[in-house]
């Protein structure tokens, strides 16, 4: 029993944090765009894949996620720079063309690597099993969650403790007053994406020997990541921080009796959240 | 340069522009209404029977139909939900379900509109209840969006779970076509007989949309623009913003649960794809193409997509990407719409012949 | 040192300014001065190029600036105020004014004397969150924000809304004092303030420019019961 219950929460704390780290992504953007960024789900897929053909290529993981991660960056500001900053104030368009894109790259992918399931990297050295005290539980989850947190201090460093991280938080209270002292917001939008979707798809390499490696992966990874964002509070950093391990875990748990479960569970508990405290634990902007 | 200024002395020109001329609630006249009508009823209920592409032809009457309901809650009052696809397949599952295991009769038709409208009402309130005005409005649009998807995905569970064994899980609702569904003891609706469906179809959805249109040019259709633009406004105005939203979501959820009663008639099979949302994401892309901002905008819409989702399909297997890219050129390229371009073009041609 | 000239603009389709033109040089304290929703704060803002002006020239320092955006225009040397006080509020005191300085390319180099001189309990308030503090706190933290890049033009919105009749007066002593180096032109409310320390005065009606002059020159056409009073 004590050898299922530390599984699962293992298993809850990869992919939560793992979902944190997306849902980070999201939360800046909607933050800072006011656009629910539908096409980084793809990019996150996009990562997995392009971390996959590395390692065929090279035999080497962290080069994998690091070109994964690099691939997605491009990919995030493309899209940025084209389409995405020409309907910043209109919801419904901004909407409508995250939508577009998550669309046209998810086929893309599908129609470049094709419709089923790939095997992703598994590199050996990783792949043990480790021993918490009498538990046997498998080294690479320790090392997603390791690798996750390790993204996720290193994100915070940044916003927290930097210049640019300074002006990335001064953009998200107010952006004409950013751009009435000199700096370009604009760019500051262009910068967020971008590292967002290169987290994204690091997250994407790292997470494929867990989450599988298939066309739509990118597409089941948001609709947890916006319950997580909900929870956490659109737009809040801490907030995705801290539910996402808690819808990981919560997820793990009810896998147990059932895939589809799971998924109701979820968003029985997001419609739940929506009614109760709109605007999750720590959203108090907006 | 002291004292009063050249300025000053524009002032007095300086006055409020003038009131805008032109009728508040503009009524197309009695013949256009008559002519326009009557060109809609010979497309639904004869032109079905004299050409080979007659399921097309169906498909795009049935969607025409649901794509106008929709754009009543999309377009003209700004809610973007992507979840009529479920009102749609509930509707049609019921029907269906109670047709083949309690009775096969013309009441179950009644019946699946009401429960998928019920469901309509209760996503809705959901989505709404929580999206007042003193929350930024991307942030409504964005419940809206989130309880549709999890709207769908629930019911997509409850439909290939628990409920599998009447609606056939993966496979979707078979056999259907042998019931055919009783009116009176005599009279009985074949759903194998095209020729009986294809009146039903054509017959409901022109009714549906001619009331539909009247309520688009009444003064609830005023408001729903309004709202679109600037709620609070209308809320000062005295309106309850958030009844009438609600208001406007059942019924298109009304629409959803028409068209997907017609669908099943037309087609004797309804399956579960319908509860994705990418289901419904066709909806928002027919709306966009064809105007958000018109009526029949989302007919011209349904046609083209519907057209070019036929012709593309036949060449290669990538429909969502080509999709994909026109839904981006449209957003940039054509805001409002194809639809306000053909809506001028009699207007357009008629200058032309003058000019002649 | 600024040159508007036949400005018109407005938000989307409704027009608010109309063929607008005012000038500020070098050494001078300019204010304009009308009733509520005359467009002051609209002028103000097409200044700053928040909102956009559909014709007319703007000027600053013999540059054409009218169409530049508006982070150009902030780093030429001109600082804004808004009237909504427009302060970071997750930001806190210290970092809402270390990021002007950062925006500007500076270095702090005596210009936080002079503001926590000006104001000191901002200094108390170092490291707290900028949405936590009292209302004239922050009204004092976003004219600290406008003074600390020493700017070339301060444009102020409606500052003496919500501060201490003590603090208006500190810092009206605050602005002679730097007027030789810190143009600045300001919309104001409170007419006898404003009066009190201009050079010269725009009185705006309906978005434009219905009288221009020197203080004197207000007072001796008797200005403002032609134009603000009722």
């Amino acid at each position: 029993m004590g050898l299922l219950i530390v599984t699962q929460l293992i298993s809850g704390l990869t992919s939560g944090v793992l979902l944190s780290l997306i849902a980070i992504g999201i939360a800046l953007t909607f933050g800072l765009l006011k656009v629910v960024n539908l096409s980084h789900a793809p990019i996150f897929t996009l990562g997995a894949y392009i971390g996959l053909a590395t390692y065929r290529l090279c035999g080497n993981f962290w080069i994998a996620i690091l070109l994964g991660a690099l691939i997605a960056g491009l990919v995030g500001v493309i899209f940025e720079r084209l389409c995405i900053s020409k309907v910043y104030d209109d919801p419904v368009l901004g909407f409508l063309v995250t939508f577009a894109l998550m669309m046209g790259l998810t086929q893309a992918i599908r129609m470049v690597w094709g419709p089923g399931n790939q095997l992703a990297p598994q590199p050996a050295y990783l792949m043990k099993v480790v021993y918490l005290g009498a538990i046997p539980v498998s080294s690479y989850r320790l090392f997603a969650i390791l690798a996750g947190l390790v993204i996720m201090g290193g994100m915070w460093l940044f916003i927290a403790k930097t210049n640019v991280g300074l002006i990335v938080r001064a953009t998200l209270d107010n952006k004409d007053m950013v751009n009435a002292f000199g700096i370009r917001s604009a760019s500051v939008l262009t910068i967020v994406f971008g590292l967002g979707s290169a987290i994204a798809g690091a997250c994407g390499v790292i997470g494929s020997p867990i989450f599988g490696l298939f066309p739509d992966v990118g597409g089941q990874m948001l609709v947890l990541c916006f319950v997580v964002v909900v929870m956490g509070g659109l737009g809040s950093i801490r907030g995705a921080m801290l539910a996402g391990p808690i819808i990981g875990i919560v997820t793990s748990f009810t896998a147990l009796i059932s895939a589809g479960l799971s998924n109701v569970v979820v968003f029985v508990l997001m419609a739940i959240i929506l009614l109760v405290k709109p605007m999750g634990f720590f959203g108090d902007k907006l | 340069m002291a004292g009063e200024t050249a300025g000053a002395a524009q002032l007095r020109e300086v006055e409020t522009p003038p009131v805008a001329e032109g009728p508040l609630f503009r009524r197309p006249s009695r013949i256009r209404y008559i002519v326009g009508y009557a060109i809609l009823a010979c497309l639904f209920l004869v032109l079905p029977f004299h050409t080979a592409y007659d399921t097309l032809v169906e498909d795009i009457i049935v969607w025409s139909l649901f794509a106008i309901g929709f754009n009543l809650a999309f377009g003209f009052t700004g809610m973007v939900s992507l979840g009529h696809g479920v009102f749609f397949g509930v509707a049609a599952f019921t029907t269906g379900i109670l047709a083949m295991f309690w009775t096969p009769s013309v009441i179950t038709i009644p019946i699946g509109v009401a429960v998928g409208t019920l469901t309509a009402f209760c996503v809705g309130y959901l989505s709404l209840k929580r999206a007042r005005v003193d929350v930024h409005k991307a942030l409504r649009i964005a419940y809206l969006v989130l309880i549709s998807i999890a709207a769908s995905y629930i019911t997509m569970y409850i439909f290939l779970n628990p409920l599998a064994k009447y609606s056939g899980g993966d496979m979707g609702l078979l056999g259907l076509v042998d019931y055919p569904l009783r009116l009176t003891s005599h009279l009985q609706l074949d759903l194998k007989a095209h020729n009986q469906t294809y009146i039903v179809v054509g017959v409901v959805a022109l009714l549906a949309i001619a009331l539909l249109q009247r309520i688009a040019n009444s003064p609830a259709g005023l408001v729903m623009r309004s709202i679109r633009e600037n709620e609070i406004r209308v809320g000062f105005l005295g309106y309850n913003t958030f009844r009438f939203k609600l208001l406007v979501y059942t019924l298109s959820g009304f629409v959803a649960s028409l068209a997907g009663c017609l669908y099943l008639l037309r087609s004797g099979f309804i399956s579960v794809d319908c509860f994705e949302f990418s289901f419904t994401s066709e909806l928002v892309v027919i709306c966009l193409l064809g105007g958000r901002n018109t009526f029949f905008g989302p007919m011209v819409g349904t046609i083209i997509f519907m057209i070019l989702k036929d012709v593309i399909s036949a060449y290669t297997n990538s429909w969502a990407l080509v999709l994909a890219i026109v839904l981006i050129l449209s957003v940039f390229y054509l805001p409002a719409g194809l639809g306000p371009t053909f809506a001028s073009l009699p207007a357009r041609l008629l200058k032309a012949c003058k000019k002649a | 040192m600024l040159d508007v000239r036949h400005l018109n603009a407005g938000y989307g389709a409704s027009q608010v300014l109309f063929d607008l033109s005012l000038r500020v040089a070098a050494g001078e304290i300019v204010s304009l001065i009308g009733r509520n929703g005359v467009g002051k704060t609209s002028a103000l803002k097409a200044v700053m190029g928040l909102i956009r002006a559909s014709s007319g020239e703007i000027e600053f320092d013999g540059q054409a600036i009218s169409r530049l955006p508006t982070h150009r225009r902030g780093r030429l040397g001109i600082a804004y105020v808004p009237d909504d006080r427009g302060i970071f509020v997750n930001l806190s005191t210290a970092e809402n004014l270390r990021l002007p300085l950062i925006g500007h390319h500076m270095r702090e180099n005596g210009s936080l004397d002079l503001v926590f001189e000006l104001f000191p309990i901002l200094k108390e308030r170092w490291k707290q969150r900028a949405g936590t503090l009292s209302g004239g706190e922050q009204q004092m933290l976003t004219i600290a924000r406008g003074l600390v890049v020493r700017p070339r033009l301060l444009i102020l919105d409606e500052i003496s809304e919500g501060l201490a009749p003590e603090i208006i007066s500190r810092c009206c002593d605050t602005f002679r004092a730097i007027k030789a180096q810190t143009a600045i032109l300001l919309a104001e409310q409170d007419v006898r303030a404003a009066l009190a320390i201009s050079d010269r005065i725009y009185i705006l009606l309906n978005g434009a420019v219905a009288f221009e002059g020197t203080v004197a020159e207000v007072h001796e056409q008797r200005a403002i019961e032609k134009y603000i009073s009722i």
